[in-house]
């Protein structure tokens, strides 16, 4: 099991114009800025190029391409090293264009890696609003991570400023 | 300083340390994390090199301490967390312990 197996298929796909751009975002994202903690798949954003940017079944190719190199397809999703990989298509939502059009490029064991940053990352946390996703801008918040003013103008440009404001009154008023 | 401060003050410059680790580290960390979640929800035996609070016998049995949990490097812990609890209590089970 090996996650940096993960990441030579998404430079193949994108080696191979199967897809644009992709980022790692979710918990494997986070863990890059903080402690890792324990997660169960790696979401993988996706940019794709040409005609299937806008095709309703724009993740074949992906699985047509990595199958036979071995990814196992017996479960949902498509499970690369061991590892579960979620493919979402980045073009469906604004700030998931943007992280991953301003994801960072990262040395891994003689690999470039995508990450999103985690002002990006903070951002979609905060728009997801879930209790796990909130205790990750708790995170960034704590161990200086972020850029802040990255961060504060992603909530402005994303429409994130309630979002934020609730944020502020339930985790850091008393700080 | 209390106690509470303390404790705090020393998990703060432990989640630095862990923050700041090499990346490639950082992802081995995360396959093993995954490697031994899956051990545990399958209910198959543990890594051999995986440690439990409060596993009887076991050092950490019964009090605070530092130890090391999952992998993940030391760890400072108050207290044993319910899912914690759930989890050693199916390995004790797996080993034929009643509790």
């Amino acid at each position: 099991m090996a996650i940096q197996e993960v990441i030579v298929e998404l430079n193949y796909l994108q080696t191979k114009g199967i897809i644009s751009s992709y980022a790692i975002g979710g918990a494997v994202a986070a863990g890059v800025y903080t402690a890792p903690m324990s997660t169960e798949d790696v979401d993988v954003f996706v940019i794709f190029a040409g005609s299937k940017a806008h095709s309703l079944d724009a993740l074949s190719p992906i699985y047509g391409a990595l199958i036979p190199r071995g990814a196992n397809v017996s479960h949902a999703p498509l499970e690369i090293g061991g590892w579960p990989v979620r493919f979402l298509p980045g073009a469906t939502n604004g700030l998931y264009r943007d992280a991953t059009a301003n994801a960072r490029d990262l040395a891994v064991g003689g690999q470039t890696a995508r990450f999103m940053g985690p002002e990006h990352l903070a951002a979609i946390a905060l728009q997801t609003n879930r209790g796990k996703d909130l205790v990750r801008v708790l995170e960034f918040l704590k161990t200086d991570v972020m850029n802040q003013s990255l961060f504060h103008s992603l909530i402005t440009k994303f429409g994130l400023t309630d979002e934020w404001t609730q944020f502020q009154s339930k985790f850091l008023a008393e700080t | 300083m209390t106690d509470w401060d303390r404790i705090t003050r020393e998990k703060a410059a432990l989640r630095k340390a862990s923050a700041d680790r090499p990346l490639e580290e950082k992802l081995l960390t995360l396959d093993r994390l995954r490697e031994r979640s899956k051990s545990l929800s399958s209910g198959m035996s543990r890594p051999k090199d995986t440690a439990f609070a409060g596993e009887k016998g076991s050092p950490t049995s019964g009090r605070t301490t530092r130890f090391t949990i999952l992998g993940a490097g030391p760890i400072l812990v108050a207290s044993i967390s319910p899912t914690m609890t759930t989890a050693t209590g199916a390995l004790f089970r797996d080993k034929g312990d009643k509790r």
